[in-house]
């Protein structure tokens, strides 16, 4: 088992095992509390739900992106990972989901020099990186 | 200030719509690059904030767009573009983009974006509405310089131009066209006997007089001091010879004193000249062949209507003393 920081996910090979920093110290948070700070300011000073809206809107769009990437992957068509890991990525980063951005980010990487091999593996662990994102932006809204 | 949100994203678009809204601004938004251009075209945004990688039109294409309109307002361009992509926010200012931010957005960055984006579209108006101005001016000059100031009527420099389009058609299509000089009889003695003031208020009327008897499409202009020219397109025998009589009618209709004058009221003499369809004199020829029919309709005894001896014209002299005496 290594315990790995989220920037050598790119690294990860078959037989490898990913602990997620945050998973070995919960501590470290799933949001970066700026971003959803200054989120929930712009939604008070506004007076509406913005965070309730995005938690929503990300959570639909990120169901979406995860089977698009299954169904990339089963068909080796690492285009379509590019794109699906670059949207997600784009949409985590909007509500700080460090954890996520990270794992996107590799996704993207080594799909972009068409390299699928960890993909499965980084795919499950962005599911559960996304049922932790779905759990923190529970405080902040009824959808979640 | 109205600014277009595009992005398709919907949780970037959401986000920077509540960014814009609560600056104050008024906000739309779209979720592809063609949206975005035809809500340029219609919605007439002050700013654009756009993202670059979207489907359809992208955001350097739509930047380009937005550059090679020659509409005339100025759209303010901003582009959002990752972490990771500084070539794209490079790539997307050398193409005309006014100004970049990094992606996610951060509401405190568009804020000082925004008053630089204010700024500019403001002198980008006052530029536009000084230039609409200054056409404005420049054709009210343009017209002024080619406009007697007494009479109104179109003066030497707007006959000049007048010749040279008609010459152009004479040679192109092969157009005809009639001129008439018009000339005040006796007019020096006018000035004598009433004063300069009553000379200029006779000016007026008969100006006003030649303008009713012309129709649409005919050129009237102040040639001298009491002479006038008249250029009648597409009108030859006898469509200009009436009307140069019925301008003579009416100036001695409107019996103006002039005692010098055998039948004691302000009359004119007028020489008319006629090119024909497929001639190609020059116009200056036409003029002087219209110089000449005045000088012959002086030497016949005034107030009346000569025409060239070359123009295939039915004979003006026998019109004249059909209605000479009203």
């Amino acid at each position: 088992v290594a315990l790995a920081p989220l920037g050598v996910l790119t690294q990860v090979r078959e037989g490898d095992v990913i602990v997620l920093a945050h998973q070995a110290h919960p501590a470290l948070s799933v949001l970066d509390p700026e971003i959803i700070n200054r989120l929930r300011r712009l939604g008070e000073g506004l007076n509406e739900d913005l965070l309730e809206q995005l938690t929503v809107l990300f959570l639909t769009d990120a169901a979406v992106q995860v089977h698009d990437l299954r169904k990339a992957i089963a068909s080796a068509d690492a285009v379509a990972v590019v794109g699906s890991a670059h949207a997600l990525r784009g949409a985590s980063a909007n509500l700080g989901a460090i954890g996520l951005v990270s794992i996107c980010s590799s996704l993207e990487a080594d799909a972009a020099d068409d390299d699928l091999s960890s993909a499965p593996r980084l795919v499950d662990a962005l599911v559960v990186e996304l049922a932790r994102v779905r759990a923190a932006l529970s405080p902040h809204t009824d959808a979640a | 200030m109205r600014i277009l949100v595009v992005d398709d994203d919907p949780t970037s678009r959401l986000i920077a719509e509540a960014a814009v809204r609560d600056l104050g601004h008024e906000c739309f938004s779209v979720s592809d690059g063609d949206e975005a251009w035809a809500a340029v075209q219609s919605g007439r945004p002050d700013v654009v904030l756009s993202d670059w990688m979207m489907p359809g039109l992208s955001g350097l294409e739509l930047c380009q767009r937005i550059r090679s309109r020659t509409t005339g307002e100025y759209t303010y361009l901003i582009l959002l573009t990752g972490q990771r992509s500084l070539d794209h926010a490079l790539e997307g200012m050398s193409a005309g983009a006014d100004d970049y931010l990094i992606k996610p957005l951060d509401p405190g960055d568009l804020q000082v974006r925004l008053i630089a984006a204010a700024r500019v579209t403001y002198l980008h108006t006052q530029l536009a509405r000084q230039r609409s101005e200054l056409e404005a001016l420049n054709t009210e000059l343009t017209s002024i310089a080619r406009r007697d100031q007494l009479t109104g009527l179109g003066n030497r420099m707007a006959l000049q131009e007048e010749f040279e389009k008609l010459e152009a058609r004479v040679t192109r299509y092969g157009h005809r066209y009639s001129i008439a000089l018009v000339d005040i009889d006796n007019f020096k003695s006018f000035n004598d006997c009433y004063g300069h003031q009553a000379g200029d208020q006779a000016l007026r009327a008969v100006a006003d007089q030649l303008r009713a008897a012309a129709r649409k499409g005919d050129s009237l202009y102040r040639y001298g001091g009491e002479e006038f020219l008249c250029v009648f397109p597409e009108r030859a025998v006898p469509g200009g010879a009436i009307a140069v009589e019925r301008m003579r009618v009416g100036v001695q209709k409107l019996a103006i004193s002039h005692a010098a004058n055998a039948i004691g009221v302000v009359t004119i003499s007028a020489g008319l000249s006629i090119l024909d369809p497929g001639a190609t004199r020059p116009v200056n020829e036409v003029l002087k062949e219209a110089d000449e029919a005045l000088y012959r309709a002086k030497e016949l005894g005034r107030n009346r209507v000569e025409s060239a001896l070359t123009s295939t014209s039915l004979n003006v002299a026998t019109m004249n003393t059909e209605s000479v005496r009203l």
